[in-house]
């Protein structure tokens, strides 16, 4: 088992299924209680976690009911998670909007980025993911040697200036 | 320091990578293109790295002019970059030609 799958592992177990009831202890209503419990605990690990809109953690769902005067509190860590991604070129914007001016964003460096973002999106939808994934180190490549040129090309211009 | 009327109209005549530009700007279809548009058009004679920084040059030339597509197709996308040529690059450009047909011509002769 990889260290990332005993991770995720060791964090279900850590907020494994919790039920909080109160009984008098009836053998026949302990059963009923756990088998609701499996039940639900199935139920919402499945679930994805669109499914849980309103809850503050998308990674846990919860659930609450009464179940023969017993209070059955269960919460389970959903097995199916969202990635959320930005959109490519958004990293090699933050890095660039670090160190070029305004006008080089809006001329140079955002143009680029806007026609990569399209050419990726043209090969995400043609079901081409490795070429996807070459226009986009071909657009870091492309945008680098951009930001070099002008910075280069100012350095020059201003010690002809002298 | 303040332009001699001269230097204020003359036309910045452009480069070898900015008549490259001109005549896929003023190709057949002549409508505005965005910049990977160009490169691919071009076979291979311009380069996606030089291709934004010799168009904000050319803009800045006034050679040409660019605006923001307006529809945006995914909202999480930076909208596109067009480019058209100007009138001014329009001129530049025939000039270019006619100084490259007379270069030509008098290579030719001195041959």
């Amino acid at each position: 088992m990889s260290r990332k799958a005993r991770k995720k592992k060791q964090r279900v177990q850590d907020r494994s299924v919790f039920i909080g009831y109160s009984m008098n202890g009836d053998p026949e209503q302990l059963k009923m209680v756990e088998s609701i419990k499996i039940e639900l605990t199935d139920v919402m690990r499945s679930a994805p976690p669109g499914a849980a809109a309103g809850l503050p953690d998308i990674e846990t769902m919860s659930h609450h009911e009464s179940v023969h005067e017993a209070d059955l509190y269960v919460e389970a860590p959903s097995e199916a998670t969202t990635k959320i991604s930005r959109p490519p070129g958004s990293l090699l914007r933050s890095v660039a909007d670090f160190f070029c001016s305004i006008p080089t964003m809006t001329n140079v460096v955002d143009p680029a980025i806007a026609d990569m973002q399209f050419e990726i999106y043209e090969a995400l939808k043609a079901h081409r993911p490795q070429k996807a994934r070459w226009i986009l180190i071909r657009g870091y490549w492309g945008v680098a040697v951009a930001i070099g040129l002008v910075q280069t090309l100012r350095r020059v211009s201003q010690i002809l200036k002298f | 320091m303040k332009k001699t009327p001269n230097e204020e109209q003359r036309i910045a005549f452009p480069s070898g990578k900015e008549a490259i530009i001109l005549e896929l700007l003023l190709g057949n279809s002549s409508r505005e293109k965005y910049g990977l548009e160009l490169v691919r058009d071009s076979a291979n004679r311009l380069k996606r790295g030089t291709i934004y920084v010799t168009l904000d040059r050319m803009e800045t030339k006034g050679l040409v002019q660019s605006r923001l597509e307006h529809e945006k197709t995914d909202e999480r996308s930076l909208p596109r970059r067009l480019y058209r040529v100007t009138g001014v690059g329009q001129r530049a450009f025939e000039a270019w030609q006619m100084a490259r047909q007379a270069f030509s011509l008098q290579s030719a002769v001195n041959l």
